[in-house]
């Protein structure tokens, strides 16, 4: 199925939202979408095809939910959006969100202000931050316009970097703006059967490599994410093909870093995916519950993902820095025949790529 | 207010394949046969008259109006419903299960009987269902619950009797709706040959069901796979044999990988030849990185000589095998 640009088929505005920019500009470009105004968001019909404009009442910065018990990348989030129209068989939201629907929250002003304030309270730490967490970061974008202001608001930050992670092909609101170096566009990559099988609403493999790649000649350092990497009969040929078209589209030295992450999902998510995606098979591969309680394919199997990942990478270019999305010390070293140790450590290496 | 009168009715007129109001699910009627033997009816029955005057159908006292053909009585005492004023069908069935309630508890195919009625007999909503019915029924209220015992209903008699012989759980009935009468039946029989007890039952279905999903072959077919198929028929074993054997077969399908790491394991630590009071366990589904070694010990002599057999493994290559687990596929 091609690609197709979400269009709500109902707008629902919480009172305390009506006078927002975004919601005059959101409300503007959908101008033949009916639209209803509530007072909570207990009204608003449950459909994945309705979009929901509120205030964030919360903070918008949240440290990304690692588990202390694996490796992680110490990444923050900003949460502007919540929910995403794309409906990969595997994304986590179908069972962390209660709503069906998309909210986009509409008062960035407090978010920027809520930034800066952070920003400028802490000059010595570093911020690596995305919006890719509970949203795909730029498949809303063709009617917030988010991204554009995030990456000018990046752009002159001396301690902050913003990460934009996506699987769509919507970077035209970025690619002739001032970014200064402070923003990384990533990809989430997976096999052209995989794409097929579980993202089929989202772009195949060439279209995404092509808007990375336009990303990079518009100066922007890359992210690729191989996850969630799918273990099944021809893995190791047609993961192999995607490294070797990613090389064909991009740079090695614009890839900023390269995470690999084996699927994984808590316990309860499996009957969501069964039901919801019955022709998807993923639920079949050998997860066994992990030290974190999510399923996660036996150890040996990831191991030998990486492992093989890895040296096809390194072959590409031994200087990408490649790294493994929440995994154990063992697996690191096993996979790449070093391992950070910890969180902190990764988190610095990071960091540092980027400054 | 529902009016009654009394009177003598004979058996031969109440039309017992009118069920428009019955959900008894009892197959036996021995104890009552001999409770009316012993001490008469207590209760009478409760019968109304059928629009063509004549015969009765029973809004209560199935399995008494049965005992009492069964002791070839011919006349029973029993409690008319007046229709002069009309009485709606759906009342007539709930009184028949307020009445029922009042001395006994349904059992879980009653319960789907009585749901499965009221959702396509007399049309109510899920909401009217759950609202109106689930209290009385001692269930949950909610739609998971209405839709399993909607569909418990639709079983075969056998597997019913098992469900209310507390054999099967509802949630596994529910479970067997879902697959085609085969594998339906074949894994039903493949619960009594093993005499599989409710948490196994559970774990041999989501076996079997991941392995028939993940290779598109039917569950029957796995079940009635020669690996399998041998050991159940093998006379010289009893359950408690058979059922680790065929696990273990259904385990190593599920999970190729995990169960070849279980199985390497258990050869390296056969050849460490610990004694039975040392136990080696490796980490919870070979996932994190660590090793437990477990003592039991009544005394210093005994400690000082497990440290000792600890100590002569210390250095042994097995041990270096337990390292190489992980790495290799
Ligand atoms: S693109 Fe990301 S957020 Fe959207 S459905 Fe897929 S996994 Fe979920």
């Amino acid at each position: 199925m091609p690609y197709k640009l979400f269009t709500p088929d109902h707008i629902y505005i919480t009172s305390d939202a009506i006078d927002y920019p975004v919601t005059k500009q959101i409300l503007s470009t959908f101008h033949n979408v009916k639209y209803t105004c509530v007072d909570d968001e207990n009204s608003i019909d449950r459909s994945y095809t309705v979009l929901l404009l509120t205030k964030q009442r919360a903070d918008f910065y949240k440290n990304c939910p690692g588990t202390k018990k694996y490796i992680c990348c110490g990444y923050q989030i900003l949460n502007l959006i919540n929910n995403c129209e794309i409906g990969c068989t595997y994304c986590i939201l179908q069972g962390y969100l209660d709503e069906p629907y998309i909210t986009v929250f509409v008062n960035i002003d407090d978010l920027f202000q809520e930034l800066s304030v952070l920003f400028n309270g802490d000059k010595n730490r570093y911020f690596r931050i995305g919006t890719g967490e509970l949203a795909d970061s730029l498949s809303t974008d063709h009617f917030t316009g988010y991204a554009r202001m995030l990456v000018e608001f990046f752009s002159d930050k001396r301690n902050a970097m913003l990460e934009l992670k996506t699987k769509t092909t919507q970077i035209d609101n970025i690619l002739n703006i001032r970014h200064g170096g402070r923003t990384v566009v990533s990809w989430s990559l997976n096999t052209p059967r995989m794409i097929a099988s579980e993202e089929s609403n989202a772009p195949t493999l060439d279209e995404r490599l092509l808007a990375a790649k336009r990303c990079q000649d518009a100066g922007y350092r890359i992210g690729l994410h191989f996850d969630p990497m799918i273990y099944y009969p021809n893995w190791e040929a047609e993961y192999k093909e995607v490294i070797d078209r990613v090389f064909e589209f991009l740079e090695p030295g614009h890839i900023i870093w390269i995470s690999l992450g084996a699927l994984r999902y808590p316990p309860y998510l499996e009957d969501i995916i069964r039901e919801r995606h019955p022709n998807s098979k993923i639920t079949y591969g050998e997860l066994v519950t992990g030290i974190d309680n999510k399923m996660r394919y036996v150890k040996t199997i990831r191991i030998e993902m990486f492992r093989k990942m890895y040296q096809w990478l390194k072959k590409k270019d031994p200087n990408l820095f490649i790294y493994c999305c929440m995994e154990h010390s063992d697996v690191w070293k096993r996979s790449f025949g070093w391992t950070p140790g910890n969180s902190l450590t990764l988190k610095n290496m990071m960091d540092e790529l980027i400054q | 207010m529902i009016n009654f009168y009394e009177d003598d009715i004979k058996l031969t007129d109440i039309d017992l394949k009118d069920e428009t109001y019955l959900f008894s699910f009892e197959p036996r009627i021995t104890e009552i046969i001999h409770s009316i033997q012993e001490i008469g009816l207590i209760n009478p029955p409760i019968l109304v008259k059928k629009p063509d005057g004549f015969n009765y159908i029973i809004i209560s006292g199935l399995k008494r109006v049965l005992a009492l053909m069964h002791l070839k009585t011919q006349w029973v005492r029993a409690r008319i419903i007046d229709q002069q004023r009309f009485v709606p069908a759906l009342s007539l069935f709930r009184l028949g299960i307020l009445e029922n309630l009042g001395t006994r508890q349904f059992n879980v195919v009653e319960k789907s009987i009585i749901i499965r009625k009221l959702h396509d007999q007399f049309g109510l909503k899920d909401q009217e269902i759950i609202e109106g019915y689930f209290d009385l029924l001692n269930l949950g209220n909610n739609q998971r619950v209405l839709q399993t015992y909607l569909q418990i209903n639709k079983l075969e008699d056998n597997i019913k009797i098992a469900i209310h012989d507390d054999l099967i759980s509802p949630e596994m009935g529910y479970h067997l709706t879902k697959l085609d009468p085969d594998d339906r039946n074949s894994f039903f029989q493949f619960i009594l040959q093993l005499k599989l007890g409710k948490n196994r039952q559970k774990e041999f279905i989501k076996l079997l069901d991941d392995i028939s999903k993940r290779d598109q072959i039917k569950m029957a077919r796995i079940i009635e796979d020669d690996s399998i198929r041998s050991i159940l028929s093998r006379e010289d074993l009893g359950v408690g044999l058979k059922l680790p054997m065929i696990r273990q077969i259904l385990r190593r399908k599920r999970y190729p990988i995990l169960t070849n790491l279980e199985e390497r394991f258990s050869t390296i630590r056969k050849k460490l030849r610990l004694p039975p009071k040392i136990q080696i366990r490796p980490p919870e589904n070979f996932e994190g990185d660590t090793y437990h070694i477990e003592l039991n010990f009544k005394n210093q002599q005994e400690f000082a000589e497990q440290v000792r057999v600890l100590n002569s493994i210390a250095d042994s290559q097995t041990l270096n095998e337990l390292d190489e687990l992980a790495d290799a596929l």
